[in-house]
C-alpha cells in the first residue's frame, strides 16, 4: 500500500504493492498446472466434437441450402453477443473516467480473441447464405440485378466480421504492451522474447504513454462502432432477410443492446471464475460486482423497452401480415423458449437486482449473469433457427409460418463445439496475457485516496485531465 | 424527554466539529447539525438518522398500479366497444395506462415520504438561526435537566458566534 | 477540471440569487417583449377559435401541421431535460450540479407548452377533457378508449408534467428556506411557507439526497415510456408508411434526447451571460456535456439509418414514393440536407476538438444548431409521409403552413423562455445545496509532483 503522508492514504483494493502484484500475476499467467491442461484437454475435445457436427450436417447435403444451418447462425450470433461484445465493458468505462473497471478491463478485453472463431464459423454460413437476388438485404434496394452493390450481402458481412476481429485484437495487444514490457525482463525463453518482440520496445515515456491513451480511445471508439455494425450485420442478413415482408427496424438495434446485456454478464461470470479458481480474490471486489450489476439492470430495462417497442407496433397493426410475425418471432412454435428468455433477461434480473444488498454482492449478480447468459442463448436459438426454417424466402409476404426446428445430433455437437472454442481460446488466451491490466491497476491506485471528510473517512476519487 | 434545547452557531465548520466532539465527550451524543451544505452524513460525528422512505415508493407504486388497472379495466367493460379489432380488455394497453399510473403512485407517494420522513412541514423554527443558511453551522443538542448552562459554556469556550436556549418551561 | 477561486456559501448565496433578489433592469424588458409574443400568440389562437380550424393550413390529406411537428419538438426538449439530471445524478457525475434544475425547469415548461399543442390543434379547448378518463360523456356511459395512442399520450404527458413538477418543488425545499433567510416582508412570508419551516438538519439533509437518487430513478422509465408513447401516436397507424417503423419508440426517445441536452447546453450559455455565472457554469461542464452529446447524437444518427434502410429495403412501391419525396423532392430536399448537416454533420465533428467545446459561444450556436436540425426532422417526419399516405387512402396531396400556424410556433417558443425566466426571477435556477456540497467535497489528490483534482465520493 502506498502511503500518501498528509495527504491521507492512496488506497486500492489491493494491500500489496504494484511490484508484489506484478509478479503475482505474471506467475499465475505463466504456470500451467494439471487442472488447467485437463480443462484445455475438454474443451479442445469439446471443439473436435463441434468439427465431427459439421462434418455430419455437410456430409448430409447441408452445404446446398441454409435451411440446415440456423443453429450455427444462432451458435455466431450468441458467441458475438456474448464473447466478442465483452470488451465493451473494458471500452465504456474508459471513456467514463471510471476507477471500477480497472480489475476487469483485461478480463473483458481478452475475450477479443474469440473473433478468430467469429470468421471460422462465418465461413460456412456464408457459403450456403443464398444470393441476393429477389431477396431483402441491408444494402441493396432493387439493384442486385444489376450487379450493384457488388458482393452483397456476402462481401460486407466477411468485411464487418473480420474489421471487428482484427480490431478486437488490436485492442487487447495495444493495451497490453506496457504490461509485456514489464513481463519480458522476468521471463526469459520464447516467451519472452515474444513478449519483447510485442512490447515494440515500450518504455514509458510520456509521448508514449500519450500515444498509448489515444490509441485506445479510437481502438475502443471503433470497436464499439464495428460491434454494433457487426450485430446490425448478422441479425439483418442471416436473420431478418430471411423473412420475406418483415420489416422491423428495432430488432438490429435490440440485438446491439442485447449484446452490451450479455458482455456485461459474460465478464461478470468470467470475473467470478477468476477470481475464484485463479486466486485473486483481493483483486476483484464487491465494487467490481456492484458496478457491473448496475449497469446490467440498466441495460435488462432497456433490453425489454426495445422489445416492447417491436411488439406494440405489431400487435396493434392487426394485419395478417404482422399476426404472421407475430407467430413466427414470440408467440407460435417458439412460445416457451421466448418466454422463458424474457423471464431469464428480464424478469428475474429485475426481480433480483433491484435490491441493492443484492446488487453489491458477489453471488447476485453472478447467479443473475448466468441467467443472462442462457437467456441470451435460448433467444438466438429462437431467432436465427426460426429465420432459417422459413421455406420461401424470397418475394414479399411471409407464405407460412414454419414449424420449430428441433436440435439433431449434428446442431447440438456444433453449438457445443462452437461454445467450447470460444472458451478454449480464452483459456489459451490468458496463459499469455496477463489476465490484468497492470499499469491500470497501478495508475488507479494514485488516483484513489481515503482520506477523512472531518470526522467521516472517505473515498476521494480522482479525476485527470 | 426532559430537558431544554440549546442551540449553538459556529462560524467555522471545523470549530463546529470540535464543539461535537466536546458534547460527546460530556456523554452528550444526540445532538443535532443545521447546516446550509449538505455535508457526508457523519461528518460530524453525530448519529446516523434512521428512515424508512424505501416503503413509500412501493406502496405508492402498488396502489397506483391497482388504480390504473381498475380504471382501464373498468371503462372498458362500463362501455365496450370494439375498435380496431383487439379485445375488449386488451391486455398490452392496459399495460401501458397501468404503467403511467404506477410511476404516477410511486412518485407522488415518494415526494410524500420525503415530506414526511424530513419532519415537514413544521410550523415553527424553534431554536434557528439566519446565518445557518450562510456558511455557519449550528448544533443543537437537548441538554439534560439542568444541564443547559453548562452546555451553553461549553458552547461559548468552543468560540461559538451565537447561542441560543430554549426558553424555560 | 480548471482551477477556480474558493467559493464561500456566502458567496455561492450572493452570485447565484443575483436574478432573485436583484434583478437587473433590462430582464423585465426580456419578459415584456417575450409576453408580447406570449399575446400574439394567445390573439392567434383566439382567432382560430373563432374562425374554427379552418385558419390552419392542415388539410385533406394533410391533417397534421406545424403544430404537431411543434409539438413533438416541445416534448422532445423536455425529454432531455430530466434525463439529464437524472442520470447525471444517478451516476454520480460531479459535472452535473450546476446543470441539473435548469433541465429540470425546462423539462416544466416546454412539457406545458407541448401540452398546449395538441389543443390548439384540435381547436376545440373545451372539449380537451374527452381524451382524460374518466372524460368523454360521462352522464351516458361513454369512456375513453384506452386502446388508443391518444389516451396513452395525455396519461403519460400528465404523469411526467405532475413528477417533474413535484420533484423540482421538493429539491427547491433547502434553496427557499435560504431566501426565507434573506428577503424581507411578503416575499419572506411566501418563501416561509414555501419551504415548510426546513431547518437543515442531517436527517433532512440524508432524505434530499436520497430522493435526488430515488426520484431520478423513478422519473427516468416515465421519461422513457412519454417520448415512447408520443412515437406511438405515429407508429401504430398502418396507412402511413413512414411512421409505421419498430424502432419509432427508442428513435425518438434518442432524438429527444439529443435535442434536449443541446436545449440545455443552449440554456446554460444564455444563463452564464446574462447573470455573469462563470464560476459555476464553467467551460469544463461545457466540455463534459458535448462529449455526452457526441455519444448521444451519433446513437441517434445509428437510429436514423436503420430506420431509413429499413424503410427502403423491402422496395415497395407507397414507401420508395414517400422516401423519394423526402430525399429527392423541393422542398424536402433542402429540407433534408440542412436536417442532415445542422442535426449531425457540422456539429460533431466540431466537438471533437476540445477548444470547440470549451468554447461557450460556439458551443451555443452548435447546440442552437442541433434544434433546428431536429425541429426540421420531426416536420420531415411527419408532412412527406402524409403527403404521401396510401394504404386504406389512396390520396396525395400538399401543404403550406398558414399564418396563424407560423404565430402559434412563435409563440410556443417565447412562452417557454418566458417560463423559464419568471422562475429565474423567483427561484434560484442553478441549485445552491449541489453548489455548496459541490465545494465542500471537492479535494485534490497529490501524485508525484502535481495535483489531480479529485471529489470525496459517499458510497
Amino acid at each position: 500500500m502506498h502511503n500518501g503522508g498528509p495527504h491521507g492514504h492512496h488506497v486500492d483494493l489491493l494491500e500489496r504493492s504494484s511490484e508484489e502484484a506484478a509478479g503475482e500475476v505474471l506467475g499465475w499467467t505463466e504456470r500451467t498446472g494439471p487442472a488447467y491442461l485437463l480443462v484445455v484437454l475438454v474443451l479442445a475435445a469439446v471443439a473436435a466434437l463441434g468439427v465431427v457436427g459439421f462434418a455430419m450436417k455437410a456430409a448430409d447435403g447441408g452445404l446446398d441450402s441454409h435451411h440446415p444451418w440456423g443453429y450455427l447462425a444462432a451458435a455466431l450470433a450468441f458467441i458475438m453477443t456474448t464473447s466478442l461484445s465483452a470488451p465493451l465493458v473494458a471500452i465504456a468505462p474508459r471513456f467514463g473516467k471510471a476507477h471500477w473497471n480497472r480489475y476487469v478491463s483485461r478480463i473483458a478485453e481478452t475475450w477479443s480473441v474469440v473473433g478468430l472463431l467469429s470468421i471460422l464459423i462465418m465461413v460456412p454460413l456464408l457459403l450456403t447464405l443464398p444470393s441476393a437476388e429477389h431477396r431483402q438485404t441491408l444494402l441493396m434496394y432493387n439493384k442486385v440485378a444489376e450487379g450493384w452493390p457488388v458482393g452483397a450481402p456476402h462481401l460486407y458481412v466477411a468485411l464487418v466480421l473480420v474489421f471487428t476481429a482484427i480490431n478486437g485484437f488490436g485492442l487487447l495487444w495495444a493495451s497490453a504492451i506496457p504490461d509485456f514490457a514489464l513481463a519480458k525482463s522476468r521471463v526469459g525463453g520464447l516467451r519472452g522474447a515474444l513478449y519483447s518482440k510485442l512490447a515494440l520496445g515500450w518504455v514509458g515515456t510520456k509521448r508514449q504513454w500519450r500515444a498509448l491513451r489515444a490509441g485506445l480511445g479510437v481502438l475502443g471508439a471503433l470497436y464499439f462502432i464495428f460491434i454494433v455494425w457487426s450485430h446490425t450485420t448478422i441479425s439483418f442478413d442471416f436473420g431478418q432477410s430471411l423473412v420475406p415482408g418483415l420489416r422491423d427496424s428495432v430488432f438490429p438495434a435490440w440485438q446491439a443492446l442485447g449484446g452490451i446485456q450479455a458482455a456485461l454478464a459474460t465478464v461478470i461470470v468470467t470475473s467470478f471464475v477468476v477470481r475464484m479458481f485463479g486466486g485473486f480474490k483481493e483483486y476483484i471486489g464487491v465494487n467490481q460486482f456492484w458496478s457491473m450489476a448496475k449497469l446490467m439492470l440498466a441495460s435488462s430495462l432497456l433490453w425489454m423497452y426495445f422489445w416492447w417497442s417491436g411488439f406494440i407496433i405489431y400487435w396493434y397493426a392487426k394485419t395478417p401480415q404482422a399476426q404472421d410475425f407475430l407467430q413466427l418471432m414470440w408467440f407460435g412454435p417458439y412460445r416457451t423458449i421466448f418466454i422463458i428468455t424474457i423471464i431469464c433477461n428480464f424478469a428475474l434480473v429485475l426481480g433480483i437486482l433491484m435490491w441493492n444488498p443484492v446488487r453489491k454482492s458477489i453471488l447476485g449478480p453472478t447467479i443473475v449473469s448466468c441467467l443472462i447468459i442462457f437467456g441470451a442463448f435460448l433467444d438466438k436459438i429462437r431467432i436465427y433457427v426460426g429465420f432459417y426454417s422459413v421455406e420461401e424466402y424470397t418475394g414479399h409476404i411471409l407464405q407460412e409460418v414454419p414449424e420449430a426446428v428441433p436440435p439433431g445430433l449434428g446442431d447440438g455437437l456444433m453449438v457445443a463445439g462452437v461454445i467450447g472454442g470460444a472458451l478454449l481460446l480464452y483459456t489459451l488466451a490468458i496463459k499469455f496475457v496477463p489476465i490484468f491490466n497492470l499499469w491500470e491497476i497501478r495508475e488507479g491506485s494514485m488516483l484513489q485516496v481515503i482520506r477523512p471528510f472531518k470526522r467521516l473517512p472517505l473515498k476521494i476519487l480522482a479525476k485527470p485531465e | 424527554m426532559a430537558g431544554r434545547s440549546v442551540l449553538g452557531v459556529f462560524r467555522e465548520v471545523d470549530e463546529a466539529v470540535e464543539a461535537a466532539d466536546k458534547l460527546k465527550e460530556n456523554g452528550m451524543d444526540n445532538f443535532e447539525v443545521l447546516s446550509g451544505t449538505p455535508f457526508p452524513e457523519g461528518a460530524f460525528g453525530e448519529k446516523v438518522a434512521n428512515h424508512r422512505l424505501y416503503v413509500w415508493p412501493l406502496m405508492g407504486a402498488m396502489l397506483g398500479f391497482s388504480l390504473a388497472l381498475l380504471v382501464t379495466a373498468g371503462t372498458q367493460l362500463a362501455y365496450p366497444l370494439v375498435t380496431g379489432g383487439k379485445p375488449i380488455l386488451a391486455l398490452p394497453a392496459m399495460f401501458i395506462i397501468a404503467y403511467e399510473g404506477t410511476m404516477l403512485g410511486a412518485i407522488i407517494s415518494t415526494i410524500i415520504g420525503v415530506i414526511f420522513e424530513s419532519r415537514l412541514p413544521k410550523a415553527k423554527l424553534d431554536l434557528y438561526d439566519p446565518r445557518i443558511t450562510e456558511g455557519y453551522i449550528g448544533l443543537v443538542v437537548v441538554a439534560p435537566e439542568g444541564e443547559a448552562e453548562r452546555v451553553d459554556a461549553l458552547f461559548k469556550a468552543a468560540n461559538a458566534a451565537d447561542v441560543q436556549l430554549e426558553p424555560a418551561s | 477540471m480548471q482551477l477556480r477561486p474558493a467559493l464561500t456559501e456566502r458567496d455561492i448565496n450572493r452570485d447565484l440569487l443575483r436574478p432573485v433578489l436583484a434583478t437587473p433592469i433590462w430582464f423585465y424588458f426580456l419578459l415584456g417583449g417575450l409576453a408580447i409574443g406570449v399575446c400574439t400568440a394567445i390573439g392567434g389562437f383566439a382567432w382560430a377559435v373563432n374562425h374554427g380550424t379552418g385558419v390552419y393550413g392542415i388539410n385533406r390529406p394533410v391533417m397534421w401541421g406545424f403544430l404537431l411537428v411543434n409539438f413533438v419538438f416541445w416534448v422532445g426538449i423536455s425529454h432531455a431535460g430530466v434525463m439529464l439530471s437524472a442520470i447525471l445524478r444517478l451516476s454520480n457525475a460531479e459535472w452535473r450540479r450546476p446543470a441539473t434544475r435548469a433541465a429540470e425547469v425546462l423539462t416544466i415548461f416546454a412539457l406545458g407548452t407541448a401540452a398546449l399543442h395538441p389543443v390548439f390543434h384540435t381547436g376545440r379547448p373545451w372539449r380537451i377533457y374527452w381524451s382524460m378518463p374518466p372524460g368523454y360523456d360521462f352522464g351516458r356511459g361513454i369512456w375513453p378508449d384506452v386502446r388508443s395512442p391518444f389516451v396513452w399520450d395525455p396519461t403519460a404527458i400528465s404523469t411526467y408534467l405532475t413528477g417533474t413538477t413535484l420533484f423540482v418543488i421538493l429539491l427547491l425545499i433547502p434553496d427557499l428556506a435560504v431566501l426565507r433567510d434573506r428577503s424581507s416582508g411578503l416575499m419572506q412570508k411566501v418563501y416561509g411557507f414555501l419551504s415548510m419551516g426546513w431547518k437543515g438538519n442531517t436527517r433532512q439533509w440524508k432524505l434530499q439526497i436520497i430522493a435526488g437518487f430515488l426520484l431520478s430513478a423513478l422519473i427516468l422509465p416515465v421519461f422513457v415510456s412519454v417520448h415512447s408513447i408520443v412515437s406511438w401516436d405515429f407508429a401504430v397507424q398502418i396507412a402511413v408508411e413512414g411512421w409505421h417503423a419498430t424502432i419509432f419508440a427508442p428513435y425518438f426517445v434518442i432524438g429527444a434526447v439529443h435535442s434536449g441536452v443541446a436545449g440545455v447546453i443552449s440554456v446554460l450559455a444564455l444563463l452564464r451571460w446574462m447573470f455573469r455565472w462563470e464560476n459555476y457554469i464553467r467551460d469544463d461542464h461545457f466540455d463534459a456535456l458535448a462529449r455526452l452529446m457526441i455519444v448521444v447524437a451519433t446513437a441517434w444518427f445509428y437510429f436514423l439509418v436503420i430506420e431509413f434502410f429499413l424503410g427502403i429495403y423491402p422496395a415497395e412501391e407507397p414507401e420508395i414514393s414517400l422516401r423519394t419525396l423526402q430525399v429527392f423532392e423541393w422542398p424536402f430536399n433542402a429540407t433534408f440536407i440542412v436536417f442532415l448537416l445542422m442535426g449531425y454533420f457540422v456539429p460533431v465533428p466540431l466537438w471533437l476538438f476540445r477548444r470547440v467545446r470549451q468554447n461557450v459561444a460556439l458551443m451555443f450556436w452548435t447546440t442552437l444548431m442541433v434544434n433546428i436540425g431536429m425541429w426540421l426532422e420531426r416536420f420531415i417526419i411527419i408532412i412527406p409521409s402524409l403527403m404521401r399516405k396510401q394504404p386504406l387512402t389512396f390520396s396525395w396531396g400538399s401543404y403550406n403552413p398558414s399564418p396563424i400556424e407560423l404565430i402559434l410556433v412563435a409563440g410556443s417558443f417565447c412562452l417557454v423562455f418566458l417560463g423559464v425566466l419568471t422562475f429565474s426571477k423567483f427561484f434560484p435556477i442553478i441549485p445552491l445545496a449541489d453548489a455548496k456540497e459541490g465545494v465542500a467535497l471537492e479535494t485534490h489528490v497529490r501524485v508525484g509532483k502535481v495535483m489531480v483534482p479529485a471529489a470525496y465520493r459517499e458510497e
